[in-house]
């Protein structure tokens, strides 16, 4: 569960203050499947990366599976981040000389548990579901846009999240890919991960139990 | 997969940026080994040559006025003869050729000449040695250019000094120094015509030097304590030597280097600075995406130290050879008296392995730390 309250934050820009998240209340379920969605400079990305951990409201309090990621140390932060986590960027973030496999085994290396083996099993089993089997020994270059957007959503999966976060993850790729990323998100959440899905797009809205709209740092419905 | 293994894949991909860095670390190594090699060469040869060819000195007495020795070319006091036997048989200093000599500047035939008795060479026992000095008969002279131009002499012509007949052995080419004045003749005969018997103003003492002590330009000073004790009457001036010469070259080469190594180094880690700057930039997302799955500061870290400690080795080993080589091949053209100790010098290689991958790491130290302290929110929110 995503609970969030009162969360704002705020960046200081010369003398003015902008509010990239103003007043926040918000909570989703486990296994939910949310589509926040808003205009460009709305806090979208901001109410993301501060859900996963990577982002420190400037006020308000949040819980995320259980734990407030701000006031843990930065090592119990980290291992929040690989265990409970799991993000998805719109440009894709592949690491470019590694292979797609390499790449979805990479969150197996962050914080230690689980077995390489197991890790590998479990890397090929996620390749398999997002159709990038054959795909494995390939370098991101040698991909399509949606074959990457794929492979990282694989890579996200590797250490089984509660949470996936994606951030904009059809943005770059055309209807059919867009279409075929969000079979994949919903995919997950049918596994039973917590889906919050930050969108311009609608191709992720047959799948979602609840769409909210950002405005200015707001919720607006 | 391991960070080593991370490290390896990135180089092979991103090679120009590694080789651009490898270039760097491998010039500054290769010029610190070569100049090592050969520095040792140089050593060496410098060494050999004060064994070999010792200190040309020349010893006066004691009370000379140095101001007037300077410009007359001699001593106006005389010290004893058997100074020379002195010298010869005191067993802490070797020698190759002790000449004394006494020398006083004269009217005759209504001109000023110098006229300079020569002693006749002592060699150590034993030894052969090709004579450095004239070797004067008794009764005969060897005129220099002027006097026997002025006076139109030719060898085997009869002339007197002082009451004294002498034969002109030899008449002297125009060498356009004092010498062109002088009149040679045998040191005893030359006491007779000054009336200084068993006196004399200078020794020359060629290739001389402290027994057991050969490789610094400080036994000279040795020397002159070992000299004082055996001549307590006399003063020693060295006549600078090629040694020394070449001692002071090797000790200005290496006060240069000392200051051109340091740069030299500070450019490479500049260099490695800013390619480990480009490096991290270019590398912004992957350190992102990276602390968003959950990897430590230290791990992200330690791929770009990694990397830069890969290159330090790689540069060390690959500057090692290229130092070595050049040394090597052009070494022996320069040190030819020790060209057979330019040779490849472990005990390099091992300090190129502990410098050059310290300075890398060092030299990439602040990029790495910007890179991995960046807010990777700014950087995964990048369009």
């Amino acid at each position: 569960m995503i609970v969030l309250q009162k969360v704002s934050k705020h960046y200081k820009k010369s003398l003015s203050k902008v509010m990239a998240l103003d007043d926040i209340d918000l909570t989703v379920k486990n296994n939910e499947f949310v589509v926040i969605r808003g205009p460009s400079g709305s806090g979208k990305t901001t109410l993301l990366l501060t859900i996963g951990g990577m982002l420190q409201p400037t006020e308000g309090r949040l819980t995320v599976a259980g734990i407030d990621p701000y006031h843990i140390g930065s090592k119990s932060r980290l291992a929040f981040r690989a265990e409970k986590i799991g993000f998805v960027f719109q440009l894709f973030h592949l690491i470019p000389y590694l292979t797609v496999l390499e790449n979805v085994l990479q969150p197996a290396g962050a914080v230690g548990g689980g077995s390489q083996e197991a890790f590998k099993t479990r890397a090929k089993h996620l390749l398999e579901q997002v159709k990038l089997d054959v795909r494995s020994d390939h370098f991101p270059a040698e991909l399509s846009a949606g074959e990457k957007q794929r492979a990282a959503i694989a890579r996200a999966m590797l250490r089984k999240p509660e949470i996936l976060l994606a951030d904009e993850p059809t943005g770059n790729l055309d209807p059919e890919n867009a279409a075929g990323i969000a079979r994949s998100l919903a995919e997950v959440h049918r596994d039973g991960c917590t889906v919050v899905v930050v969108t311009h797009g609608r191709d992720c809205d047959p799948y979602t139990g609840r769409i909210i709209h950002l405005k200015s740092g707001r919720i607006c419905a | 997969m391991t960070i080593f293994q991370q490290i390896i894949r990135e180089i092979r991909y991103r090679k120009v940026n590694f080789f651009l860095g490898l270039c760097a670390v491998l010039l500054a190594a290769a010029l610190f080994v070569a100049f090592f090699s050969a520095g040792e060469a140089s050593q060496r040869e410098t060494t050999r040559l004060m064994r070999d060819i010792g200190f040309n000195l020349r010893i006066i007495p004691k009370q000379t006025d140095m101001q007037k020795f300077w410009i007359s070319g001699f001593s106006q006091y005389s010290m004893p003869e058997h100074y020379v036997n002195d010298i010869a048989d005191f067993p802490g200093i070797a020698y190759n050729h002790l000449t004394a000599v006494l020398q006083k500047k004269v009217r005759w035939a209504d001109r000023e000449v110098i006229l300079t008795g020569m002693g006749p060479e002592v060699i150590p026992p034993g030894k052969s040695s090709s004579r450095m000095t004239f070797s004067i008969e008794p009764g005969t002279l060897y005129i220099g250019f002027e006097p026997a131009r002025d006076l139109n002499l030719q060898s085997g012509d009869v002339i007197e000094i002082a009451n004294h007949s002498f034969t002109v052995a030899q008449i002297l080419s125009e060498t356009g120094t004092w010498d062109d004045i002088r009149i040679y003749g045998h040191l005893k005969d030359i006491q007779k015509i000054l009336e200084m018997p068993g006196l004399i103003n200078e020794i020359k003492a060629l290739q001389c030097m402290c027994v057991g002590d050969y490789d610094q330009v400080n036994s000279l000073g040795h020397l002159r304590v070992q000299l004082a004790e055996i001549l307590p009457d006399a003063r020693v001036i060295l006549m600078q030597s090629i040694a020394t010469a070449r001692q002071k070259q090797r000790i200005m080469a290496e006060r240069y280097f000392s200051y051109i190594f340091p740069l030299i180094l500070l450019a490479a880690m500049a260099w490695v600075g800013i390619l480990g700057f480009l490096n991290v930039r270019e590398r912004r997302h992957e350190i992102g995406i990276m602390r968003a799955i959950g990897f430590s500061s230290g791990k992200i870290a330690s791929l770009f130290l990694g990397r830069a400690v890969m290159l330090g080795v790689m540069g060390a080993v690959f500057g090692y050879i290229l130092g070595t080589a050049l040394s090597v091949k052009f070494g022996p053209q320069i040190f030819q008296v020790t060209a057979s100790s330019v040779k490849p010098q472990m005990e390099l290689l091992f300090w190129s392995l502990l410098i050059s991958p310290l300075v890398c790491a060092v030299a990439v130290i602040i990029p790495t730390m910007l890179g991995v302290y960046q807010d990777p929110a700014l950087t995964l929110r990048e369009g």
